[in-house]
C-alpha cells in the first residue's frame, strides 16, 4: 500500500503529543513554497550573491576598466609600461584629434588618460609633469580606473623622488621625517574584520526572517484558514500547542541558519576564488575562529532565533488576520535589523552595555566570538538575560493563545 | 421553552449525556447564549435549529470547550466543561462548520495526527484509519493533499477525524452544508449508523428536512435562548403545525413578535 514517507516517519515517532504537533508543523511548513523560498532560496542563493555581486562588479581582475591612452609624449614609455604591467586595467592607445570627453560620455572608454608632450621633459628637468584623466564620477568602473591610475602615478612618482634624492646624496627620511608604526592589541585578519560585521548580520537576519514566515503561517494563518477550532477540540493543552508550534518554527529557523552558513561559506570561498584577490579571498579559511568561539556563535545564533521566533509568535497570535500578522512581521523585521547593523558601528563601551538587551546581546556576543574576544562573564550574563526574555515572551504567547478575545477576535 | 421532562427520559431508559445549567456566553455587551438550562439524553440525535446568529455555533463551541462560558456551566458525559476540558475533549468528536482540515496534509496524515493526539495506540490507529478510509471510499485519495480534494471528500475526512477515536458524543455543525446529494446522503447514513450504535449526536443545522429525518429530539434556538424542545411530533402538537418548517417559523416568528 502506497503511503507518504512523512506518514511512515510519523507512525514511528515516540508517543508524544508535543512531537506530533512539531511534526505536523514541519510537514505543513515544508510543503509550502513560501517556506522553501525563505529556508533555502534566500540563504543559498541571495546570500552568496549579495556577498559577491558588489565585488564582482567592482573587481578589476574580473571586469577591468577600459582606459583610452592618449600618449602625446613618446618618451613616457616607463610610465606607460608600468600602467600596462599592473594588469587590472585594459589599456587601449588612442590617437590625437579625438574628443576625449565624448569618448568617456559615450562609454567608448571608462576613462581617458592624457600624457602631454612635455611630460618626461619636465620631470627630467626636475620639475613636475602633469597627467590628465577624464572620467565619469557616476560610473563605478571609471572611478576604479582612476584609483588604478592614481596607484601607478604614486609608484612612478615615488620612484622618481628616490632617484632624485639618491642623485644628490640625500636620505629619503628628509621628505618623510615622521613614521607611524601600528601595533594592534588584538591580532585579527582582514577577513575577520569583515566577518565580525557580516556574520552576526547574516545569521541574525536569516534566522529571524525564516521564523517570520513560519510564525505568521502557523498562528494567524491557522486562524484565517479556520483550522484552529478543530485543533482546539483535541485533548491537548494550549500550553503544549504553543510550545509545539514554537519548536516547529525554531527547527525551521535552525535549518534556515544552517543553509545560511552554507551560503556564507559558498559566498566567501567558492565564488570569491573565481573573482580574484580583489574579492574577499581567501575566504573562511582565514577566519581563525577557535572551536570554543564557533560553539559560542552557534549557541547564541540559536538564542537569536529563539527570541526572534518567540516575539514573532506572540505578535502573530495577537494578529486577527494573516495580512495583519504580515504587517506586524514587516515592522518587526526592520526593528530586528537595527541591532544587526548597529553592532558594526557601536564603540566597545556601548557594546558592553548592550549585552543585556534582547537580540542585541547575542549579536554582540557573536561579533566578539568572531574576534575571539568573548569573555566568560559576558557570555553568562547574556545567556541568563536572554533566557529570561525568552521565558517572558513564551508566557506572553501562551497567555495570548489562551485568550478568547485574541483567538476569536474578528 | 419546554425542557425535556425527566420522567419521560427515565421512561425511555435514557441518561443525560449533556447537561447545562444557566449556560451563558457574552461577547462584550452582546449575549450570544442566554442562560440555557437543558439536558440531552444519551444515545439520541439532538438537533439544534435556529436562524443565523441564534447562538448555535457558540453553544457548540462552549460544549466542545473551545469557548469558556461567561456564566453557568455544563457537563458533557459527566465532565465539567470549565474544570475538566481535556477530559471532555477525550470523550467528544467535533465537526466544526468549516472542516478545519490542514490542506497540506493527506487524509492518512490527518488521521495519524488527530488519532495520536487522542492517544490511540499505533496498531489500533492504523487499523481504524484503514477501516474508516475504506468505509468512506477514500482509498484512492488517501495520499492526495486534502487541499486537492472535493468539498464532499473533505467533509468525509473531517468526519473521520471526528469519529476515529470512537467518542461517545459527536458535535456536528452543519455537516451536510454545501454538499452534493450523494455526499450529503452518505454523511447522513453515517450519523444514523453512529446513533444506532449508542452514540449521542448533537447536530446544528439549517436543514429542517434533514433534522426531521435524523433527530430524535430537536431544540429551536433564537437570540441565544432555546424557544422550545422535544420530538418533532411534540413540537407539532404544541404549535398546531404539521411540518417542522412550519413549527420553526411559528416559534421563531412568535419569539420575534414577543
Amino acid at each position: 500500500m502506497k503511503r507518504t514517507r512523512s506518514f511512515a516517519i510519523w507512525a514511528s515517532l515516540p508517543r508524544s503529543k508535543l512531537a506530533d504537533i512539531v511534526w505536523k508543523e514541519l510537514i505543513d511548513a515544508l510543503r509550502d513554497r513560501r517556506t522553501m523560498v525563505a529556508i533555502m532560496l534566500f540563504p543559498m542563493v541571495l546570500v552568496p550573491l549579495s556577498l559577491n555581486i558588489p565585488f564582482f562588479l567592482m573587481s578589476p581582475k574580473r571586469n577591468p576598466p577600459t582606459l583610452g591612452l592618449l600618449q602625446l609624449d613618446p618618451a613616457s614609455g616607463n610610465f606607460t609600461s608600468m600602467l600596462r604591467a599592473i594588469g587590472d586595467i585594459q589599456v587601449v592607445d588612442i590617437s590625437s584629434g579625438q574628443n576625449v570627453t565624448e569618448l568617456v560620455s559615450k562609454n567608448v572608454f571608462d576613462l581617458v588618460l592624457v600624457i602631454p608632450e612635455n611630460f618626461t621633459q619636465l620631470i627630467l628637468a626636475g620639475g613636475q609633469g602633469s597627467l590628465m584623466a577624464v572620467y565619469d564620477a557616476t560610473n563605478t568602473k571609471s572611478t576604479t580606473g582612476v584609483s588604478i591610475v592614481e596607484l601607478v602615478r604614486s609608484r612612478y612618482s615615488d620612484m622618481i623622488v628616490k632617484e632624485r634624492l639618491e642623485r644628490i646624496n640625500v636620505n629619503l627620511s628628509i621628505i618623510e621625517p615622521v613614521d607611524l608604526r601600528l601595533s594592534s592589541i588584538r591580532e585579527v585578519t582582514g577577513v575577520q574584520v569583515f566577518a565580525g560585521m557580516m556574520v552576526p548580520y547574516f545569521i541574525g537576519i536569516v534566522s529571524v526572517l525564516a521564523g517570520a514566515s513560519f510564525a505568521t503561517d502557523t498562528t494567524a494563518g491557522e486562524k484565517e484558514r479556520r483550522t484552529l477550532e478543530a485543533f482546539l477540540t483535541m485533548p491537548v493543552s494550549r500550553v503544549r500547542i504553543v510550545i509545539g508550534k514554537f519548536l516547529g518554527v525554531l527547527i525551521l529557523s535552525i535549518i534556515s541558519v544552517l543553509f545560511d552558513l552554507l551560503g556564507v561559506a559558498i559566498g566567501t570561498s567558492v565564488l570569491t576564488s573565481l573573482f580574484g584577490e580583489m574579492a574577499m579571498s581567501p575566504g573562511v579559511s582565514q577566519l581563525n575562529i577557535s572551536p570554543w568561539n564557533l560553539l559560542v556563535i552557534a549557541v547564541f545564533a540559536l538564542i537569536v532565533s529563539m527570541t526572534g521566533d518567540a516575539i514573532l509568535m506572540a505578535v502573530c497570535i495577537f494578529a486577527k488576520s494573516f495580512k495583519e500578522a504580515q504587517q506586524y512581521s514587516s515592522v518587526l523585521m526592520t526593528a530586528f535589523t537595527l541591532p544587526m547593523i548597529a553592532v558594526m558601528f557601536f564603540p566597545p563601551s556601548v557594546l558592553e552595555n548592550l549585552i543585556v538587551a534582547p537580540i542585541y546581546g547575542p549579536i554582540v556576543v557573536m561579533r566578539n566570538a568572531v574576534f575571539n574576544i568573548s569573555a566568560p562573564n559576558q557570555l553568562l550574563i547574556c545567556l541568563a538575560t536572554s533566557l529570561f526574555y525568552l521565558a517572558i515572551l513564551l508566557v506572553l504567547a501562551i497567555r495570548l493563545f489562551s485568550s478568547e478575545r485574541v483567538l476569536f477576535r474578528v | 421553552m419546554r425542557p425535556c421532562r425527566e420522567t419521560e427520559r427515565r421512561d425511555l431508559g435514557l441518561e443525560p449525556a449533556i447537561a447545562a445549567q444557566k449556560l451563558t456566553k457574552k461577547f462584550g455587551i452582546f449575549v450570544a447564549v442566554d442562560h440555557l438550562s437543558f439536558e440531552i439524553p444519551k444515545g439520541v440525535v439532538f438537533g439544534i435549529l435556529g436562524p443565523n446568529g441564534a447562538g448555535k455555533t457558540t453553544f457548540l463551541r462552549m460544549l466542545s470547550t473551545v469557548l469558556r462560558p461567561t456564566e453557568g456551566t455544563a457537563r458533557v458525559l459527566g465532565y465539567d466543561v470549565i474544570r475538566e476540558p481535556i477530559k471532555v475533549r477525550e470523550m467528544i468528536g467535533v465537526l466544526p462548520e468549516d472542516t478545519g482540515l490542514y490542506d497540506r496534509l493527506t487524509p492518512d496524515e490527518t488521521l495519524m495526527f488527530y488519532g495520536r493526539l487522542h492517544g490511540i495506540e499505533k496498531a489500533k490507529l492504523l487499523a481504524r484509519s484503514e477501516s474508516l478510509i475504506s468505509f468512506l471510499g477514500l482509498e484512492e485519495k488517501r495520499d492526495v493533499k486534502v487541499g486537492n480534494l472535493s468539498k464532499g471528500m473533505k467533509q468525509k475526512v473531517a468526519l473521520m477525524r471526528a469519529i476515529m477515536h470512537e467518542p461517545e458524543a459527536l458535535f456536528l455543525d452543519e455537516p451536510t452544508s454545501g454538499l452534493d446529494v450523494m455526499s450529503a446522503r452518505e454523511i447522513r447514513a453515517l450519523i444514523i449508523d453512529w446513533a444506532k450504535r449508542g452514540g449521542t449526536v448533537l447536530l446544528s443545522t439549517h436543514n429542517l428536512w434533514e433534522a426531521q429525518q435524523l433527530c430524535n429530539l430537536v431544540a429551536i434556538m433564537n437570540r441565544g435562548r432555546i424557544v422550545s424542545t422535544g420530538t418533532v411530533e411534540e413540537l407539532g402538537t404544541v404549535t398546531h403545525e404539521k411540518t417542522l418548517e412550519d413549527v420553526f417559523v411559528h416559534l421563531v416568528r412568535g419569539e420575534v413578535e414577543r
